[in-house]
């Protein structure tokens, strides 16, 4: 469904826009601040800027590679939509996860999301989901906080479990 | 040069070796006591946990633990907490090998050859060589540590910026040579990772680059939630694109045994080798474990024997990373024994956690407290034997892991992540940083990009960059400083033969992929 | 069905959270309080354990020490002012991040915006030479030869514009040396290169000291306590030297108070402060921060506007040593 072309110029031009935001970057707030120019006392851009040219290079041979390859004939990767969306949908749960954890706390964010997972990955059984996601949820608390010391975030309400 | 003399080169008076044997004995009656004895095998334990857990390692092991220590008896203390160190090393091979997530940094080249391997149904032999290969690497760094201490102290001691920058750039090497599919790819991964070290305040300038005004990204990215991201929610997005999520998975698991140490044994000129770098590297203040499983396994690889694979689960890539990177736990503890200067960032805390329990580290305390001195080498000896028993015997335990159903095994290891990367810093932002370096980690993966390299770019980068800034700034000459000291000047000219080399293995292989291609069409035509 | 369990599994949950949210209303402290230390692992690291050991026994309570490193501290600084005023955050005020970034104008906050529990340690430098040095024999016939060379020496403070950097950089500006500053971001690597005669001067800390004294030669104490001078075997002190830097007391020290955000609670604010200063008032404590290299100090808080207002009205007189230092090495260029 993807040909690995599409994925490779899609590499390239995350690796592009990296060398772009660095110049930017050097030409803008370095400036600024004075950081952009000098000896090695002074001058922090110089090595940034030396390997961002390195990666301008080596992005510019490795399009030249991609273009003379020529058009691939068995090498699309081939993904069903429905597989595609499970990961998708995890890695949305995952992110609306960390955005509300300091917010509400570990422990009325963490249950949820993992029940949510498990749903996507085609868990349906209501009374496994709700068991077992608490228990991860828990049993990792109860790990972190009392052995480890680790204290997990409260969220706004200060929730937490005086074990 | 025999390691039986003293640093100075003079022979003691009643030589090196017998003096190291009363340190030896010393140590002895006080180790073998059960609270030492017990905490010891206990930190192996612990280090073996906080290591196969993605986010924690042995440096967060040993934070969170040493208030516990700092109570105990010294050598007991500085049993329970150097054994974290050594499990620890250990440990991030497990989840590497079984997951395909290295538990800590010092484990992402394990992946190379470990995970092949437990693809091939070999997961319990690939951990018992991981845990084979760091306990033997250990034993060898140990032995290094007792008996070359003061030599190889001083020797370091005489690395400053020009060689640690020469030496940077040789690392950087390793990334070609370890890149198996494509150098260029290879090549645009490790320099991202260097360039992305440069995010945080520059300690030259003390400006802030890369920052974009949040106080967050004052320090920089942590380099355990980049590799989180990079290697685990990647690989949890790849498995949630699978159809088998509530199967419970049929895997044979094969009995671990003591047959692994005979499979480690064979590669025995690989292990000497490997832990030899990583004693090397671990006794150089400041170049540490990842730089040395890197370096041991493009050694490694460029040796290789005409069959061995390396890549697709070769036994020798397991060797060379496990054991480099557990033999540098004995490397770190030359320099923070012998001088009081920490080898790395879990040594510092080891070093601060001796000055609390009484004793100054230097050349003083070989003299004054020859029992703690003997102590520690007989504490950290054992761990590595502690560490082959407790993970010979916890390996069916770990390889249970792999026939839990994804549908709990998945949410569970996100959580774990998030947990585990949360603990290094109390940071939520942490966890952002990890989603996002999760994207560019499934961007990557699905173009064939390798991952490790980024990891290696990221550790070498402010090593890099501050030691050549360093050099200039020491140097009246310019560049001329790096040719005008000598071991500079050597590694220089090793670095200068190694990029012939690469040049040269590069046309080679390109000329060879051409020809291959050329076959194939051919053989296509007819 | 389905339905009735779901309902009933979120209401024991529900349940459960809410018994728990109840007993957060009990006495303080009823959960661990984080310590956040601006510095990464190492020697000062595991001091504020230590510390926060004891005060957490005192408490009956953990105190984890979270290490927040970077720009001199101020990441720490602005983390830990971001989190609630409840009292389960205390800072680790170091003098980098609490008094001398604000007076380089690196930070917007003042050391009155804090509400101190009790003084903790200090920890004193000094500059050291290289052994077997054949051009002076003392920090001020080096000072001369720097005058008489300006631009050909090169010295560490650490990390750049620290304290010690802008102590050192005072000095030299009273003598008129200017010398290149090499910025290391590990203390340790700054003995090393010292000791095998890489750099000509440089700051060291008691700890790197004591572990080698052979392998330097102390040239000044930067600092004017007797139990420093002792540490450094009796080197000349600030105090000792002909000009007057105008530092005395914590002055040229790196020291740390112990500091909660100023909305805390009175009562909990109390409670915190009776815990630390009968944790630093403990033997046990007392001998492993000495142990460690630094030395305890045992003012409360009613002596923080004194003691760290001296020190800010130092630093602040001195301010412009480290741009001096900048002008002059950008003049040799």
């Amino acid at each position: 469904m993807i040909s690995s072309r599409t994925l490779n110029l899609a590499t390239l031009g995350f690796l592009f826009a990296v060398v772009v935001i660095v110049f930017w970057q050097i030409g803008t707030d370095f400036q600024e601040q004075g950081i952009a120019s000098g000896g090695p006392y002074d001058n922090a851009a110089s090595y940034p800027r030396a390997i961002a040219i390195f990666i301008g290079v080596l992005v510019g041979l490795q399009l030249v590679v991609e273009l003379l390859k020529g058009k691939p004939a068995a090498q699309a990767v081939h993904f069903e939509r429905s597989d595609l969306a499970r990961a998708g949908m995890m890695l949305v749960v995952f992110a609306v996860y960390l955005m509300v954890l300091t917010t509400i706390g570990y422990h009325l964010a963490t249950a949820p999301m993992i029940c949510a997972i498990m749903w996507i990955c085609g868990m349906r059984n209501v009374l496994k989901l709700v068991l077992a996601s608490v228990a991860i949820a828990t049993g990792f608390a109860f790990v972190f906080e009392v052995f480890l010391n680790v204290v997990l975030p409260l969220g706004i309400w200060n929730i937490f479990i005086p074990w | 040069m025999s390691c039986c003399r003293s640093a100075s080169g003079t022979s003691l008076s009643r030589g090196r070796c017998a003096v190291i044997f009363d340190f030896l004995s010393a140590g002895l009656d006080v180790f073998l006591s059960p609270i030492a004895l017990g905490l010891t095998f206990a930190g192996i334990v612990v280090g073996l946990v906080v290591g196969a857990m993605p986010g924690l390692g042995p440096l967060m092991g040993i934070i969170l633990l040493l208030p516990v220590a700092i109570g105990l008896p010294p050598v007991a203390a500085m049993g329970f907490l150097i054994a974290i160190f050594v499990g620890g090393s250990c440990g991030g091979s497990i989840s590497a090998i079984l997951l395909r997530i290295p538990g800590t940094p010092l484990a992402a080249a394990t992946l190379y050859d470990g995970y092949p391997m437990a693809q091939k149904g070999r997961a319990s032999d690939a951990i018992g060589i991981a845990i084979t290969s760091s306990a033997i690497g250990g034993l060898i760094g140990g032995v290094v540590l007792v008996f070359c201490a003061p030599i190889l102290a001083s020797f370091a001691a005489n690395f400053a910026p020009p060689e640690y920058a020469m030496l940077a750039i040789m690392g950087l090497f390793a990334i070609v040579v370890i890149s198996g599919g494509s150098i260029i790819k290879g090549l645009l991964a490790g320099s991202f990772g260097l360039l992305i070290s440069t995010v945080g305040t520059d300690s030259f300038s003390t400006g802030l680059r890369f920052t974009f005004g949040s106080h967050n990204l004052l320090n920089g990215f942590h380099i355990v939630a980049v590799v989180v991201g990079l290697f685990a929610i990647s690989e949890m997005a790849a498995q949630m694109m699978k159809r088998d999520l509530l199967k419970i998975p049929d895997v044979k698991v094969a009995r671990p045994g003591l047959h692994t140490i005979t499979l480690t044994l064979k590669h025995w000129v690989n292990l000497i080798r490997s832990s030899a770098i990583g004693t090397f590297f671990g006794a150089i203040p400041g170049a540490g474990g990842v730089i040395s499983s890197f370096t041991s396994y493009a050694v490694a690889k460029a040796a290789a024997k005409p069959g061995e694979v390396y890549g697709e689960g070769a036994e020798g890539g397991v060797v060379a990373t496990e054991s480099a990177n557990n033999s540098t736990v004995g490397g770190t503890l030359v320099p923070t024994l012998s001088l009081g200067i920490p080898g790395d960032a879990s040594s510092a805390m080891l070093l601060g956690a001796l000055l609390i329990l009484g004793f100054i580290p230097g050349p003083a305390m070989f003299e004054n407290n020859p029992d703690v001195v003997g102590g520690i080498f007989m504490v950290y000896l054992a761990s590595n034997i502690f560490l082959l028993v407790a993970g010979i015997l916890a390996t069916p335990l770990f390889v249970y892991v792999l026939r839990i159903p994804k549908v709990y095994l998945i949410p569970s290891i996100l959580l774990l992540c998030s947990i585990g990367t949360f603990a290094l810093q109390a940071s939520v932002f942490d966890l952002q940083i990890m989603l996002v370096f999760g994207l560019i980690g499934i961007l990557f993966r699905s173009a064939d990009y390798p991952l490790a390299p980024v990891v290696i770019g990221m550790i070498l980068g402010p090593i890099l960059e501050a030691n050549l800034r360093r050099s200039l700034l020491i140097s009246r000459e310019g560049y001329w400083i790096f040719l005008d000291r000598p071991v500079s000047a050597v590694l220089v000219s090793i670095n200068v033969l190694l990029l012939l080399a690469m040049v040269y293995l590069t046309v080679q292989r390109m000329r060879g992929a051409k020809e291959t291609a050329l076959a194939k069409a051919m053989s296509a035509e007819d | 069905m389905e339905l009735r369990k779901l309902l009933k599994g979120s209401l024991l949950a529900g349940a459960f959270v809410a018994a728990s949210a109840t007993t957060a209303l009990a006495e303080f402290p009823e959960r661990n309080i984080e310590v956040i230390h601006p510095w990464g692992p190492g020697n000062a690291m595991a001091m504020s354990q230590v510390v926060a050991k004891a005060m957490g026994e005192e408490l009956g309570t953990d105190m984890p020490v979270i290490s927040l490193p970077g720009a001199a501290g101020t990441k720490a600084q602005t983390t830990a002012m971001g989190k609630p005023a409840d009292g389960y955050t205390v800072f680790d005020g170091y003098v980098a991040p609490l008094v001398l970034q604000p007076i380089l104008g690196n930070a917007d906050w003042n050391f009155k915006d804090f509400k101190p529990l009790s003084a903790a340690v200090a920890n004193a430098f000094a500059i050291a030479g290289q052994v077997g040095e054949t051009r002076w024999s003392n920090f001020e016939e080096m000072m001369a030869y720097c005058k008489d060379n300006r631009g050909e020496l090169r010295y560490s403070s650490g990390s750049r514009n620290n304290l010690p950097h802008m102590v050192i950089a005072k000095a030299l500006q009273s003598y008129d040396c200017v010398a290149q500053n090499v910025p290391y971001t590990q203390d340790g690597n700054v003995f090393k290169d010292l000791g095998s005669k890489v750099l000509d001067f440089a700051f060291v800390n008691v700890g790197n000291f004591r572990s080698n004294p052979d392998k330097v030669k102390i040239l000044l104490v930067l600092s004017e306590l007797p139990s420093s001078k002792k540490a450094f075997h009796g080197a000349p002190t600030i105090g000792e030297l002909g000009v007057d830097l105008g530092l005395s007391n914590l002055g040229p020290m790196g020291w740390t108070w112990w500091i909660v955000n100023p909305d805390t609670p009175d009562d909990v604010t109390e409670k915190l402060r009776g815990a630390m200063e009968r944790a630093m008032a403990r033997q046990d404590v007392k001998d492993a921060v000495e142990a460690i290299g630094f030395v305890p100090l045992e003012w409360d808080h009613t002596k923080y506007e004194e003691i760290v207002g001296g020190v800010d009205s130092q630093l602040n007189s001195m301010g412009n040593a480290l741009a001096w230092e900048e002008e002059e090495l950008k003049k040799l260029n």
